[in-house]
């Protein structure tokens, strides 16, 4: 079975020495190879190299492997060991450096590029961007919070300025905003400008001997293992003090992590409305969907402060749209509330996301009984 | 593609050049020269002069003749930059309606952005004429060192001009783009920016076509005008010395005394000493007339203005310091400015950077060229050119008790973004106002003041409980928008910050009408004009014709048209003192059915 996506349009990549191959081309190979001009995708090369398309796909896809054809978006097989050093690297001077740079940043994420769900909605906005740089903005997006600055980069621990910079001055050529000037771009326009600015913080971190010993420790706390007690009194800003800057230099996230842990920590000593605010404000920092739903379950088995649950489950909700478990929770939220309408509302709509779910299902026979 | 100028607006010169064929080149005005004075008149009779021409009238019409308008725009009427130039402009500098400042010349008075959309109109038409076609899009720059409120009134001017200024870029960035456009660098360099009116110091990596801004700093009240100033000061005082007559009381006299000191300090650059010779500078009441006479060496004039270049090698020191390097780590300064061509300049700058430097941009054109560089890049969209620019003052919210919090830093790259989180300060406080400013001083007031807006609704809780988020962003174009947010809640109150030019937007669409209409009637001045001369040119040929064939003996040939001649001259005459259009069309018609009647009646002969 093929793993090639037919929509795709291969590009031949240019400066390889067919000599240096390990195993040699077929004339057929060479033909389908001859066929490929960069706009024609794989389903019109199989309709028009009159081999049929079981044949054409075994061609194409022997191509691909040998680090002879591109296809864009789809993340190459194997590490081009075929080609003599001297081919590669003449390829990689004619290669568009872009493309290649796209490659090399979109393997710093924890999810891949194959796995990653995109939003259909989002990636069919009509904007002045092409579909690959589209993708990869969505992409990189969802995960700037995902991976260090080091990470982000693509850079090492121990990484020098030139090396940095370098890092740097690739992707901003590629992010500034400067690049899509007065272009048509919706909801890209703002992940574009984040994500700049998020290699900027980056790179002016790491760069600073000060700030990026600063940032090495924030990592080497970040992975202590988590449980660690943490002074849930940190004060987060000093209430002595009148109107006081709070979070100056941390991070947003160490912020949002602090928060959570404060609130965890009024939860042990039963203070569930100190907990709650301090949960609200971790959430207005960061939207995040498990905490909205972890909140919205502990209230839920707690039994009590039901409207703050409701709306702590609303929150994930809202942030997470496909969220089953944030509507089930509404659900038997509202049956404990007692309001069966608004319960069998969000119960079906759970259901449509997860159509044979026996809990959901459950309820629904019961409330409708 | 709609191609965009690159405008140096300066506060002597300004200069325009376009990117064409890949190349950056500066366009020069109609008298072939590649700067244009940044002066503007309003003569007697109410015509606008820019450029040379209101520069060679200054003398004549020092009132209504302004220069250097660059060092008030955007500022506060009570601010002591506007107090200085009250003292020492010719012309009358008066208070505006919101703080502003206004130029009084004849019988209006004219906003900081008029006069520049004035010269910008000017270097607009300037590229128009090279271009066949009306630019619309500009790059402007502005010294590193403006501030958000005078951004905003050059952005204005552009407006009231006709131009959109899609980007305003800093002088010494741009002229780094100018330097190392197309050549590959690998480089940290320091750009040593010393013009009319203001000073800058900029410090950029520059990598594979990437120009970041490392730091930047200046003073916006430090250039050439000051140097000159210097020297009319010490002219006036011996002046004074010798004949008890102060020359600075004499409009006059310091309008000639202003034109020596700039000339004086030009040659000075060249030539070890210099003649400065001024007769009939001034009469007394007596009729006694006095003439200035004397010689100024370059020593004498090195000692009248060495703290001023003291001053900019200070602010060198200071930016070089923030941005954490060391003078060997600069591979190469690049003066640019007019002022940088003074001997004891290049010397200073030699000896604290510890290299000489490099001579490879034009200090007068170097500023235009990088902006139209900026230009082409942005239109591009190509990985040739990306400029990383910063934002030269930190901004920030005044807090309890008149200080200053910053939320973005001096220097931070743009676009950036910063959000802190602020409590309240009063028990049961339910509103917070968030006063918007920007500067380096800790204390609020010494800041300028760019908006304000109240966030309101918040819980009444102890003081300290209730937390008020305020998040700072600053996009690609410099534009600030600040966003507060209650922590609770989730209650959001944002503003764009518009910082001000001094100006309402209904003024400035009054103004923007208010040009359009001064150019619809100057095109109808100059049609009129036409039609006036070939009236004019009708009449002589007519009279000629007429006197060679009286002279010629055949004057009984023109017998029956006499009468018609007489009074359609007549008419003529009467004709062109008016301003109907009409009126005289139709008279410059007859005119020439006359003139060609009496031509065909001489023929006959």
């Amino acid at each position: 079975m093929s793993s090639i996506d037919e929509t795709l349009a291969p590009r031949a990549l240019s400066g390889v020495d067919f000599k240096s191959l390990k195993s040699p081309l077929t004339p057929e190979e060479f033909f389908v190879l001859s066929r490929v001009d960069g706009s024609m995708t794989v389903a019109q090369l199989c309709s028009v190299s009159g081999l049929g398309r079981p044949r054409t796909m075994e061609c194409i896809e022997s191509l691909w492997k040998s680090g002879l054809i591109e296809l864009p978006g789809q993340t190459s097989p194997a590490p081009l060991a075929d080609t003599s050093s001297a081919a590669s690297s003449a390829s990689e001077a004619d290669q568009d450096p872009g493309e290649e740079l796209s490659e090399a940043i979109l393997t710093r994420f924890p999810v891949a590029m194959d796995d990653f769900a995109f939003d259909r909605e989002l990636l069919e906005q009509s904007v002045e961007l092409d579909d690959d740089f589209k993708r990869e903005v969505v992409f990189v997006y969802a995960q700037l919070d995902e991976v260090d600055y080091y990470g982000l980069l693509g850079v090492s621990a121990d990484c020098g300025r030139r090396e940095l910079r370098s890092a740097y001055f690739s992707m901003s050529k590629r992010y500034h905003p400067d690049r899509f000037f007065r272009k048509v771009l919706g909801d890209y326009g703002m992940r574009i400008e984040k994500i700049f600015q998020r290699i900027t913080r980056a790179y002016q971190t790491l760069s600073n001997r000060k700030k990026r010993a600063e940032y090495d420790e924030l990592l080497e706390q970040g992975r202590q293992p988590a449980g660690t007690p943490v002074q849930a009194s940190t004060p987060l800003s000093q209430r002595s003090e009148p109107i006081e800057e709070v979070s100056s230099d941390r991070k947003r996230e160490m912020a949002f992590q602090l928060l959570v842990r404060r609130g965890d920590a009024h939860l042990e000593r039963d203070d569930v409305a100190a907990a709650l605010r301090e949960f609200r404000k971790a959430l207005t920092l960061k939207r995040d969907h498990a905490l909205a739903l972890r909140v919205a379950k502990n209230l839920k088995e707690s039994g009590e402060h039901l409207d703050d649950a409701v709306a702590f489950a609303r929150a994930a909700h809202k942030i997470e749209a496909s969220s089953v478990d944030a509507l089930r929770i509404l659900g038997e939220l509202y049956i404990m509330k007692q309001s069966p309408s608004d319960a069998i509302y969000h119960l079906e709509r759970a259901l449509e996301l997860r159509p044979d779910d026996a809990d959901i299902l459950a309820h629904l026979h019961q409330l409708r009984a | 593609m709609e191609r965009i100028i690159g405008i140096d607006l300066g506060t002597t010169n300004s200069c325009v050049a376009i990117v064409e064929g890949g190349t950056p080149q500066v366009i020069p005005n109609k008298g072939g020269y590649k700067t244009t004075p940044s002066v503007v008149a309003i003569t007697e009779s109410g015509r606008r002069l820019v450029g040379q021409m209101a520069k060679r009238q200054a003398i004549t019409n020092a009132r209504h003749t302004v220069y250097a308008s660059k060092r008030l725009i955007g500022r506060k009427w009570n601010s002591s930059e506007v107090r200085h130039c009250i003292e020492t402009c010719p012309y009358e500098i008066v208070q505006g309606p919101h703080e502003d400042v206004r130029i009084k010349l004849r019988d209006k008075e004219y906003s900081l952005p008029e006069i520049s959309s004035i010269v910008l109109q000017e270097m607009k038409l300037v590229a128009q004429e090279f271009l066949g076609e009306e630019p619309t899009k500009a790059v402007v720059t502005v010294p590193a060192y403006f501030n958000d409120n005078q951004r905003t009134a050059t952005r204005d001017a552009g407006r009231i001009a006709g131009l959109d200024i899609v980007r305003i870029i800093n002088e010494p960035t741009a002229a780094a783009l100018a330097y190392g456009f197309g050549k590959n660098l690998d480089a940290t360099v320091a750009i040593y920016d010393l013009g009319g009116g203001t000073f800058d110091i900029s410090i950029l990596d520059i990598h594979e076509g990437v120009f970041d801004v490392l730091s930047t700093a200046g003073d916006t009240f430090l250039g050439g005008e000051d140097f000159d100033a210097r020297i009319i000061e010490h002219l006036a005082f011996e002046f004074a010395r010798e004949h008890k007559v102060d020359l600075r009381k004499d409009e006059m006299a310091l309008q000639r005394l202003r034109d020596a000191a700039e000339k004086a300090k030009i040659e000075l650059s060249s030539m070890p000493e210099t003649e400065i010779s001024l007769p009939f500078i001034h009469s007394r009441d007596d009729g006694e007339a006095l003439h200035l006479q004397t010689t100024l060496t370059r020593d004498a004039f090195e000692e009248l203005v060495i703290d001023l270049v003291q001053r900019t090698i200070k602010i060198c020191q200071a930016t070089l310091q923030e941005s954490g390097l060391e003078v060997d780590d600069i591979d190469d300064v690049i003066l640019v400015g007019g002022m940088t061509r003074m001997p004891r300049i290049q010397a200073a700058v030699r000896d604290y950077f510890g290299k000489a430097p490099s001579k490879q941009v034009h200090p007068d054109e170097a500023v235009a060229l990088g902006a139209s560089v900026q230009g082409a890049a942005l239109i591009e969209g190509s990985s040739d050119v990306l400029l990383l620019d910063v934002t030269p003052h930190s901004l920030g919210i005044m807090v309890h008790g008149g200080g200053f919090e910053v939320l973005i830093e001096a220097n931070a790259t743009i676009p950036t973004s910063h959000g802190h989180i602020f409590t309240t300060v009063r028990d049961n406080q339910t509103s917070v106002k968030i006063i918007v400013l920007q500067g380096e001083s800790p204390n609020a007031e010494e800041n300028e003041m760019l908006g304000e807006f109240v966030l309101s609704g918040l819980r009444r809780a102890p003081a300290g409980e209730v937390e008020v988020e305020v998040a700072f962003e600053i996009s690609a174009d410099g534009i600030v928008s600040v966003q507060a947010r209650d922590l609770e809640t989730g209650k959001e109150q944002s503003i764009t910050v518009t910082a001000t030019s001094g100006l309402t937007e209904e003024e400035i669409q009054n103004m923007i009408e208010e040009n359009q209409d001064y150019l619809v009637e100057l095109k109808r001045d100059e049609e009129l004009e036409r039609v006036r001369g070939q009236i004019r040119k009708s009449v002589r040929e007519l009279e000629k014709l007429t006197e060679r064939t009286i002279s010629n003996g055949d004057g009984h040939l023109l017998e029956h048209l006499r009468e018609r001649v007489t009074r359609s001259v007549e008419q003529a005459r009467q004709a062109l003192d008016s301003k109907d259009t009409a009126r005289l069309n139709t008279t410059a018609d007859e005119i020439q059915q006359v003139l060609q009647s009496v031509k065909a009646a001489a023929m006959g002969a």
